[in-house]
């Protein structure tokens, strides 16, 4: 296994001066593993922690507890983060906010070729930064243009050259495409399936979208709330969904289809504040089957099938 | 027909040249129909929405005809528009606090809109949105009443926005994204209260959306816009069973769906309005395209029973 991560917590204090302090949960315990050259799908709505995960992964958010170990290295105890860094890169959804705007893209695209001691001449560098966008689709002209020139898909496709410059094994991509028209959508998916499948790196792929995660993914988690609530390979969550909150999800997803028409089970309520979690399951106030148990108790994440780990107790 | 726009243009003046953001539209609407609008970025349909409703900049010009229970609507008086909007025609946008006053209770917002349009008591205007709010499924609505916008979630938030566009039974309701800045769970409640709602009033309802799904739900038809000209427009059923312009085509391939199978792009990006491709301007990206495509700009015909397309390469009996 390439990322092993047990037991994650990330607490953050808000409020404080003339407000209370609060504990946010944003990620409350979880654990998960991602295999060489795999893709993790790890999907939830707003306020679920996903993007608190990849960031901390990444150690670019310092975890309140838990341990996480890429390559057999723990990533929490390292003193010096750097050589880490070059085998662990990110994508943003919105690539404009980690370019600086007067920066060329060779120096964008260069700079962790530079960093990471890869290149020795400038000529040397320009030379591999023209090689990684004309693969990712970009014309090797574009070395001495500056970010505001490109279109968003554009943008995205320079954010994953950079990625891939210092040759990572893993990179976090959180919502790469969210942000993109459909049909620019599917460019950026084909670009990611083609780039791991030729150079081997493993992606946490982390996204609101189910179908876009069931696109990319090899396995998926299912995160609510600061938790992980189901996990699986691609097919046993789409063709077998267990957790009811999975299954809810799933529900309601909208395909176009000539029949298509509002979706009739759905969800009732909004997810929770992590400010403020509900006791037990943190599902069971929307949850169908909820019962007293699931109001006091909390749920485990157990294996209910191979590789199939629920965290619910009515399954 | 309830509305019908006829070769509308909508263009603005910016530093890098004219931006036609709306090219020759013409459409039509039924009493009780709901008509989905979709589209990607740049394609206008935002802007039509807005032109219908009277709500463009003022450096927006605008050319052509929308007839709206027998007025031209490009011609009227904003005073004149003033009145319509809000009773007549209404519209909720993606983000409710573009239309929420931060610093009014919800009662007091839904109050005034009534006062406005119907004059009365204060009393009866603050018992017909208590009406609403119930009919949105707003739980406990003595107490949203009383709430301030940033109190409620943006799911309640935008249930009292919907409550607002519908309390004073209007004519026609644009909802331009209203479910895209929602979580999924969240989205589809909202879409299966709209469904429930538009069984109960008179209203026909235009839907903008950029998420086929979401066309498909709620549309009795469909009309497809790319870069300001709608290309194709059909019944719900009609469009995503037989769909036939290339761009219509292409987009349904793009999509990933949660029942799986593999994405196919559509090469390139959308043009700018500025300076739009020549002849139809979907052909640098099409599959189909040849030379005529590159020169002549097609017109929207009908090639079925109300199934319009505007593609050289469609064949069929097509009429003008």
């Amino acid at each position: 296994m390439l990322l092993v991560v047990e037991d994650l917590v990330k607490h953050y204090i808000s409020g404080g001066f003339l407000r209370k302090k609060e504990v946010v949960r944003a990620v409350d315990g979880i654990s998960f593993s991602v295999n060489a050259g795999e893709t993790l799908g790890l999907v939830g709505e707003s306020g679920s922690g996903k993007t608190t995960v990849g960031k901390t992964v990444l150690r670019l958010i310092e975890p309140t507890s838990g341990r996480i170990l890429f390559d057999g290295r723990d990533v929490t105890a390292v003193k010096d983060i750097r050589p880490l860094r070059k085998e662990m890169q990110i994508v943003y959804q919105d690539p404009m906010s980690s370019m600086n705007p007067r920066m060329r893209i060779a120096d964008i695209v260069g700079r962790p070729l530079q960093i990471h001691g890869m290149v020795s001449s400038r000529r040397e560098r320009d030379e591999m930064v023209r090689r990684l966008l004309e693969r990712v689709g970009l014309s090797g002209d574009h070395l001495y243009r500056y970010p505001h020139e490109f279109s968003g898909g554009q943008r995205q496709r320079i954010a994953i050259a950079r990625a891939l410059a210092p040759e990572p094994k893993f990179i976090v991509l959180d919502e790469p495409t969210s942000a993109l028209d459909v049909s620019v959508q599917a460019q950026i998916l084909k670009l990611l399936k083609s780039l791991q499948e030729e150079r081997g790196i493993a992606y946490l792929f982390i996204s609101h979208d189910l179908a876009v995660v069931r696109n990319i993914s090899h396995r998926v988690a299912v995160m609510y709330a600061g938790k992980i609530v189901e996990m699986a390979s691609v097919e046993e969550i789409f063709g077998n969904p267990m957790h009811p909150y999975t299954k809810g999800l799933l529900a309601s997803v909208l395909e176009p289809s000539p029949n298509a028409k509002a979706p009739d089970e759905i969800l009732p309520g909004e997810p929770p504040d992590p400010r403020n979690p509900p006791s037990g399951c943190r599902f069971h106030p929307r949850c169908p089957l909820a019962d007293e148990r699931c109001a006091e108790e909390e749920p485990a994440l157990m294996e209910v099938g191979s590789g199939h780990w629920v965290a619910c107790h009515k399954v | 027909m309830l509305l019908e726009v006829h070769d509308l243009r909508v263009s603005y003046h910016t530093d890098e040249g004219t931006v036609k953001a709306v090219d020759s539209v013409t459409l039509s609407l039924g009493r009780r129909e709901t008509l989905a609008i979709v589209g990607e970025s740049g394609s206008g349909k935002s802007t039509l929405a807005l032109s219908i409703i009277g709500l463009l900049p003022k450096t927006a010009r605008v050319d052509g005809s929308i007839r709206f229970l027998n007025k031209e609507l490009t011609s009227l008086r904003e005073e004149e528009f003033r009145r319509l909007r809000g009773d007549r025609i209404t519209i909720v946008f993606q983000e409710p606090m573009t239309a929420l006053n931060p610093v009014f209770t919800i009662g007091k917002f839904m109050r005034d809109i009534y006062l406005t349009h119907r004059g009365g008591t204060e009393k009866d205007a603050l018992s017909l949105a208590r009406e609403w709010l119930g009919k949105v499924k707003v739980p406990g609505p003595e107490k949203v009443l009383s709430s301030y916008p940033h109190e409620l979630s943006g799911g309640m938030r935008q249930r009292v926005l919907i409550a607002s566009s519908l309390m004073l039974e209007p004519d026609l309701v644009i909802m331009d994204e209203p479910t895209s800045a929602l979580d999924v769970s969240v989205q589809a409640q909202i879409l299966r209260l709209i469904a429930e709602l538009k069984s109960q009033v008179e209203a026909s309802f235009i839907f903008i959306t950029h998420n086929l799904g979401v066309a498909a739900a709620v549309g009795d038809r469909v009309a497809v816009m790319y870069a300001g000209k709608i290309v194709e427009m059909a019944s719900k059923e009609e469009i995503f069973s037989n769909p036939m312009h290339p761009y219509t085509q292409g987009l349904l391939r793009a999509v990933p769906k949660v029942s799986g199978g593999e994405v196919e792009p559509i090469p390139g990006s959308v043009p700018s309005l500025v300076n739009p491709p020549s002849g139809c301007r979907f052909h640098p990206r099409c599959p189909l395209a040849d030379e005529r495509c590159a020169e002549e700009e097609p017109a929207l015909m009908e090639v079925g029973s109300g199934h319009w397309v505007a593609c050289h390469r469609v064949s069929g009996s097509g009429r003008w």
